[in-house]
């Protein structure tokens, strides 16, 4: 029992804890009216004199349906209960209502005394604190010293599945054991926040990257009891990373094993991209690539011009390598774009010094074969003038031996005529063979072939021939071997004047024509002659046979189409019988410059005209 | 001389070539007709078909492979039989008309310049005649001197011991 206390304390106590308790205090009697309030009430449910209390807590005009203080009337049991009502200035408001018999002397109830403690900001924070758990873009868990996962939210049920008393490793990442550089076991160590990145699977099986936070969330005795784990899914992130740098390697290894030499910079002109096929072309063997200064003596200055960077398509030029030597190239330049404006540019370039050095294989195999088509032709022609000899010889000693005069006089004439056959071939064949090296120059192909013409012209007319001059107006200069040119043509009319003036019903014609094609010089000498088979157009390049008796060596086609070759060119013919022949020269403008650049690239003195 | 009987046809689109190659053959006793080129061989043989052929593969006109085929195509033709005198047998312009020709034609060929004796002698062979039993003297003596004059050192000295033998 309590030592009783003096009635004047008493009075006071009651007093000062009714108007300072921290909560309010209300007292009712049996007709819910409000007897008394302390100040607490007043401030936190408003006026309440000559109010009942339904009116005052809740502002209803009859009492609550599960009113507690009439249970407590009834059966003098104290009470607790959660409660919604309305604040003084109308609010909802959310409190716990604690209810206590007052007894009289008499042990009667004829009042009860009603405690509340407000909850409404409790509840608000708990509302969010569980919307934040739930919801929270991101997987929480909380655990205990087990792994045990005691809570985990919604999003983190729904990616993983049910937490349902099982292990955090168990979840996350279908393991047995714990995992190697758990945070949360650092955590529990050491009471401090861990971050890492980790991989678990799914409930649907596919990967989960996230990035998971420790923090301790309560103490025991000086050890961490639970630990919250929230993990940010970044498996999104994580496959655009994946996917681009598999894109990003996958267009690396392009670069990197392309045979054409690619080299980028980015707007402040460094370089950003230098492939192997570029260092070797460039001869570039630092492992750091040159910097934009001596990039600028190496690559075209065009590649740098800040107006004009995309010639487009491919164009020659000369690039210096690391060494400062000249290399022979074809390139492009592309603009790298992005969404705001220039990010750099790249230059594509080929090596063209191989494809130079084949050129050059080239045109000398085919000089070669030229010259071994020639060697054939020539052996032919002499084995036949070796017959004319041996018959000759036969003649003039079967014709000594019988003392036949008349076989003497002949075999001598035979022998005399294939001596000057031997001469003239001889003759031919040195101009053919030690011809003077042809000196490309830039020449007017259309003043050439008018020359030519106009010399002719007048001899063609007297055996009934109209020579014509067709000069193509598109025709530009080219570097040209002129007295050369003029040879081929003079062979080429000649030739065709022979032809024309064999048509049995006259109106012979040669045209000579000047044109351009597919990047070719053309010059076309057409007759409307007899024309020649197949065979003969077959062969009419590769030996020595004239169609003009004993007057040809069958020479000026092989000198005309040695020096079309010595021109990087090639000759051809369309012809039918009866029709007339068209003998073609195609000289590849590229083939012109490449033969008349290498020839100033020697030292060649300027030949005497 | 004494006639064979038998009429060679010479082409050649050389007349000094024809000219030599008739001369020797009319000296054995041949008669002889000649033709420029193949037109002018196929008329001739049309008209009048000969015991033997002599032709030159290479020529500007119709040449004497578009010859050689032309007569193939006619049975009786086909049967005359051809010698090719050609310079063109082992290099790029005469090949491919040379193994059409001669090795799965003819198959008798000769390279020219040749020699009058050789030349006879191959006339000879594809006809089935015999060689004379007897050269004469003068042939033995122009044999005698062509191959002198072809031979080296070695065999100079070897045929020089022979005569010295005797």
């Amino acid at each position: 029992m309590r030592q009783a206390v003096p009635e004047e304390l008493d009075i006071l106590l009651a007093r000062g804890l009714f108007e300072q308790a921290p909560f309010n205090v209300a007292v009712i009697d049996r007709e819910f009216r409000v007897v008394t309030a302390n100040r607490n009430f007043l401030e936190y449910f408003g006026e309440w004199q000559g109010r009942r209390c339904y009116e005052v807590y809740k502002n209803r005009s009859e009492p609550c349906p599960h009113c507690q203080a009439r249970a407590t009337f009834q059966d003098g049991q104290a009470r607790v209960s959660d409660e919604t009502g309305l604040d003084r200035r109308g609010r909802s408001c959310h409190y716990v209502l604690h209810v206590a018999p007052l007894r009289d002397a008499a042990g009667r109830i004829e009042h009860v005394v009603e405690m509340t403690t407000d909850l409404t900001e409790t509840r608000r924070w708990q509302r969010e604190y569980d919307l934040l758990f739930e919801r929270a873009p991101c997987y929480i868990t909380v655990i205990d010293r087990d792994y045990r996962i005691v809570r985990a939210n919604e999003r983190f049920r729904r990616s993983f599945g049910e937490a349902g008393d099982r292990l955090c490793y168990q979840v996350y990442k279908r393991r047995k054991q714990p995992c190697g550089r758990c945070p949360a076991a650092l955590t529990f160590r050491d009471g401090a926040e861990h971050v890492s990145h980790q991989v678990g699977v799914h409930r649907d099986g596919s990967p989960a990257y996230y990035v998971v936070t420790t923090v301790p969330l309560s103490r025991g005795e000086g050890e961490v009891a639970h630990v919250i784990e929230m993990a940010a899914d970044v498996t999104p992130i994580r496959r655009l990373e994946i996917e681009l740098k598999r894109a990003q390697s996958y267009y690396e290894c392009l670069i990197e094993n392309a045979a054409t030499a690619i080299v980028a910079v980015d707007a402040r002109g460094q370089v950003t991209v230098m492939n192997p096929a570029a260092r070797t072309l460039l001869g570039w063997k630092a492992r750091q690539p040159p910097g934009a200064e001596r990039l600028k003596q190496m690559l075209p200055a065009e590649f740098f011009e800040t107006s004009a960077p995309a010639p487009s398509g491919f164009r020659e030029a000369t690039v210096r390598d690391a060494q400062g030597r000249p290399v022979p190239v074809r390139w492009a330049a592309a603009e790298l774009r992005g969404r705001r404006g220039e990010r750099g540019r790249a230059a594509f370039l080929e090596d063209l010094r191989e494809v130079k050095r084949l050129e050059r294989e080239m045109l000398e195999a085919e000089r070669l074969a030229a010259v071994g088509q020639t060697v054939a032709g020539l052996a032919h022609t002499i084995k036949n003038l070796l017959m004319g000899l041996e018959g000759g010889m036969y003649m003039m000693d079967t014709g000594l031996r019988r003392a036949d005069a008349a076989r003497i006089s002949e075999g001598w004439q035979v022998l005399q005529r294939n001596v000057q056959k031997t001469t003239a071939l001889v003759k031919d064949f040195l101009s053919f063979a030690k011809g003077r090296q042809p000196q490309l120059r830039p020449a007017d192909p259309n003043a050439l072939a008018r020359n030519v013409v106009e010399l002719y012209r007048e001899a063609a007319r007297l055996q009934g021939v109209e020579l014509r001059l067709d000069a193509g107006g598109e025709v530009r200069e080219a570097p040209l071997d002129p007295q050369g040119i003029e040879t081929c043509l003079t062979n080429l009319i000649s030739n065709g004047i022979d032809a024309a003036v064999l048509r049995e019903q006259g109106g012979g014609e040669v045209t000579v024509r000047t044109r351009e094609a597919d990047e070719e010089l053309i010059f076309e000498v057409s007759d409307n002659g007899c024309g020649m088979d197949q065979e003969v157009k077959e062969k009419v390049f590769t030996t020595f046979f004239t169609t003009k008796g004993g007057k040809g060596t069958g020479l000026g086609l092989l000198t005309t189409r040695k020096i079309v070759q010595e021109h990087g060119g090639r000759i051809e013919v369309d012809s039918a019988p009866e029709l007339g022949s068209t003998f073609r020269i195609r000289l590849p403008r590229r083939r012109l410059q490449a033969l008349a650049a290498a020839e100033t690239g020697g030292v060649r003195p300027e030949e005497a005209p | 001389m004494s006639g064979t009987g038998k009429r060679v046809l010479v082409v050649d689109d050389e007349a000094d070539v024809r000219g030599y190659l008739r001369t020797a053959l009319e000296d054995e006793g041949f008669q002889v007709e000649t033709a420029a080129d193949g037109l002018e061989a196929l008329e001739k043989v049309r008209r009048r078909p000969p015991d033997l052929i002599s032709l030159d593969l290479v020529m500007p006109q119709h040449s004497g492979a578009k010859f050689y085929r032309e007569l193939r195509k006619d049975k009786e033709l086909a049967r005359i039989p051809v010698l090719i005198v050609t310079g063109h047998a082992r290099d790029e312009l005469g090949r491919a008309d040379f193994h059409e020709l001669v090795m799965s034609g003819p198959g008798v060929y000769l390279e020219k310049p040749v020699s009058p004796a050789a030349y006879v002698a191959a006339v000879r062979r594809l006809l089935g005649m015999e060689a004379p039993e007897e050269p004469s003297e003068d042939r033995l003596r122009q044999e005698l001197a062509r191959a002198l004059a072809e031979a080296d050192a070695e065999t100079l000295r070897r045929a020089l011991e022979a005569l010295r033998k005797k």
